[in-house]
């Protein structure tokens, strides 16, 4: 076959431009430490990577999720733990007072009692952020009001009972409260301590059916927190299983997705090696010409 | 016995012989770079001889022609080969497009969009009555929207620049078909000079070869040198005239008719079929697909939030049936006013308390539950429409690829057979300048010979 210079030129320029665009794509996947950097360097794999990027994403949801019911259960939990504090307090108060065959100091008792009442009553009305955390799904109402001349509480007419619940999976729903109506027992717990605060101010003493109602709030109290301690617990769990998941998910796109670097190097020495080779031959074949020994 | 004038007059015929070599010789050099130059080739032929009585005496060498070195069969096959390539090409060149249209490598495309309106949504399931939240989610909302309606846009921009290019294109074949038609007109108007002159041929080859590039076409050459062509099933020139083709734009797409004809042409490849193909369909398929997912983000999107009941707050009752997107396609989607007018109307409660986020995850989990025809979810259907793109990008790069490496070795070989070689255009100057001499030598001997003669007398 007949090979002239334009020949000669055009296949050199050809493999000099196919030589480059090599270097050029290992290039971008170093530097970007990625193998796939638009779509159509690898279809089938972008789109496996976009979706286990979707499942990272969406687990990093869930684990927040689960963080953030961890916290509020906790202030729920903190709360009821100074609950139960106020109330043993209550009792040790009840049981003085039941002792005591002074009836003159029975109103002394009882104005001890009301300040422990508005200390239960502010931890009833604990909030989080904003949200009242003993109020239900009632989250914006203070769910215990007391009456403003003191004798008695008024609890949220909409109900203190509802159950808050975030996604811990696609689908799948976990409840992250203690309601009010169960830790303060729909508010009884303030009508009967006020009861027992008003029959001391009349100058009776707490009875042994008024210390037995006491500790019956206290175990539903105590075994509310245990309730939310649990609960904690669970989230907790949950939060380790996501993360777990997530990173497994993370470390199988970055054994799918990432640059092997010394692979892709030793790949870029190969194909360096090869232009290299190809510039110098080219230069020295393109120059030779008849032109240059005749005289 | 014929003279020794004759000896002279056979020197001439090879002195003008080798003049006429070193000419060509000298023009091939000239024209070893310019684009669609055939090599061209003396055709000498030895004079007929003469009957002398001692048999036949030859009267040297006669130029019968200059000719071009060109095998037609193989200008058909890289005429066809050119002809799919651009196409390919064209298809490339519109894939990288729409590829860098739909790029989310980047990391902030429409995916990363959804994904952040899905997570906005689970935050509210969190804390439904919180406002910075109400407000992440109309926002996220109000991306989701402007990232559709960017896509839309820029597909839509894209078609209408390649609608540009189809007219523009089409000019251009026009012009090219009217340059043939009056290099048709000139060997007409003057066969004998020009039925055989090896660089106007070359123009009109190089003239073809471009033609063939824009849109595949079919040549006939008659025995005057007359060119024919057609394309698509219509005649673009016969003879000394030029039929042009006509470009309508219409709703339903790009048409190319001819000048006879409503009907559009029937092309295979070229840039042209290439560019239609790309406004009428390749284009459309994406943009209708973009169009199904935003329209099913928007029903069940609002499917389930109108389910839902606003936030009340400061007495003003929960409310239901409000919408969260408004709109049925890419183009038009967008944050419903009854979002626009109040944050608390974002429907993330199941049953009107402030606290319930149930709806708001409900809402969330539509963005990964299937509810495409097809059965995908939003997500992955926009995931997928990404991963056509790349895979259709990746196809035309390839196919372009193929048939470049096809078009470069059948050009080489046309080169091989038309191209101008210095070195063997320098060792032809060599060969034929010792010619030249030889025969100046036979004329000097001749002269030596009068010499002789005239000194015998």
């Amino acid at each position: 076959m007949r090979i002239n210079e334009n020949q000669l030129i055009s296949d050199l320029l050809y493999s000099l431009g196919q030589s480059r665009q090599a270097v050029d794509a290992l290039q971008a996947q170093i530097s970007s430490g990625k193998l796939v950097n638009k779509p159509s360097d690898d279809p089938v794999l972008m789109q496996r990577l976009m979706l286990l990027q979707d499942q990272v994403n969406q687990n990093s949801m869930f684990q927040q999720n689960a963080g953030y019911a961890v916290n509020f259960l906790s202030s729920q939990s903190s709360a009821l733990d100074q609950s139960v504090q106020v109330l043993t307090q209550i009792k040790g108060l009840i049981l003085s007072a039941a002792n005591d065959q002074n009836s003159a100091d029975q109103s002394t008792y009882a104005s001890r009692l009301d300040e422990s009442i508005n200390q239960l009553l502010d931890l009833a009305n604990t909030k989080f952020g904003d949200r009242y955390v003993f109020g239900g799904r009632q989250t914006t109402n203070q769910p215990f009001l007391m009456k403003p001349d003191r004798t008695g509480v008024v609890v949220n007419p909409n109900g203190i009972d509802g159950v808050l619940q975030v996604d811990i999976g696609y689908q799948i729903k976990a409840q992250y409260n203690v309601t009010g109506a169960e830790a303060f027992s729909n508010g009884q717990i303030f009508s009967d301590l006020i009861a027992i605060r008003d029959k001391m101010k009349s100058g009776t003493a707490p009875s042994s059916g008024d210390i037995q109602t006491i500790d019956n709030y206290l175990n539903q109290l105590i075994s509310t927190n245990a309730k939310a301690g649990s609960m904690i617990n669970r989230f907790q769990l949950i939060q380790q299983q996501l993360s777990s998941e997530s990173d497994s998910l993370k470390s199988t796109i970055s054994t799918l997705g990432d640059t092997d670097i010394a692979a892709a190097v030793i790949q870029l020495q190969q194909k360096q090696i090869a232009l290299n080779a190809a510039l110098q031959t080219g230069a020295g074949i393109i120059q030779l010409s008849l032109a240059n020994f005749l005289k | 016995m014929s003279g020794i004038s004759s000896i002279l007059d056979i020197a001439k015929t090879a002195l003008s012989a080798s003049q006429a070599e070193l000419d060509t010789t000298s023009h091939n050099i000239a024209n070893a770079n310019t684009d669609g130059y055939t090599r061209q080739r003396v055709m000498a032929q030895a004079i007929q001889p003469i009957q002398t009585t001692y048999g036949y005496l030859g009267s040297g060498v006669d130029v019968k022609a200059v000719e071009r070195v060109r095998d037609a069969f193989v200008d058909e096959q890289t005429r066809n080969l050119n002809s799919d390539l651009s196409k390919s090409t064209i298809y490339q060149q519109a894939m990288t497009q729409v590829e860098s249209i739909f790029n989310e490598t980047a990391g902030n495309g429409l995916s990363t969009q959804l994904t952040a309106l899905f997570n906005a949504f689970q935050t509210l399931s969190q804390t439904p009555e919180d406002m910075g939240v109400r407000q992440t989610v109309m926002q996220t909302g109000v991306q989701v929207a402007t990232s559709f309606n960017m896509l839309n846009s820029k597909l839509k921009n894209l078609q209408y620049q390649v609608g540009l290019q189809v007219s523009d294109e089409v000019r251009k074949i026009n012009e090219q078909a009217a340059t043939i038609a009056k290099l048709n007109s000139q060997i007409l108007a003057n066969a004998t000079a020009f039925k055989d002159a090896p660089d106007l041929k070359d123009q009109m080859d190089s003239a073809i070869d471009q033609l063939s590039k824009m849109i595949n076409v079919k040549v006939t050459v008659d025995a005057n040198g007359i060119t024919n062509i057609s394309a698509g099933g219509t005649v673009l020139v016969a003879a000394g005239t030029a039929y042009a083709l006509s470009v309508s734009h219409t709703s339903n797409g790009i048409t190319v008719t001819p000048y006879d004809s409503n009907e559009s042409l029937t092309l295979t490849s070229g840039e042209l079929y290439g560019l239609l193909d790309v406004y009428n369909s390749k284009i459309s398929q994406y943009s209708s697909r973009l169009d199904e997912i935003a329209n099913a983000l928007v029903q069940t999107l609002n499917s389930f939030h109108s389910t839902g009941y606003t936030l009340s707050i400061g007495g003003a009752p929960s409310e239901t049936g409000k919408t969260f997107f408004q709109g049925n396609t890419a183009g038009s989607i967008q944050i419903s006013p009854d979002i626009l007018a109040s944050l608390n109307n974002i429907a993330a409660s199941s049953n009107g308390d402030p606290g319930s986020g149930d709806n708001a995850s409900a809402i969330a989990n539509v963005l990964n539950a299937p509810v495409m025809s097809d059965g995908t979810s939003i997500i992955k259907a926009y995931e997928g429409l990404i991963g056509q793109v790349g895979l259709d990008s990746q196809n035309a790069n390839s196919n372009m690829n193929m048939l470049q490496v096809a078009y470069n070795q059948m050009n080489t070989f046309r080169q091989s057979i038309s191209g101008v070689s210095i070195d063997e255009e320098l060792s032809n100057m060599i060969q034929y300048q010792h010619s030249f001499e030889a025969a100046a030598k036979v004329v000097s001997t001749v002269d030596q010979m009068y010499q002789s003669i005239i000194n015998m007398v």
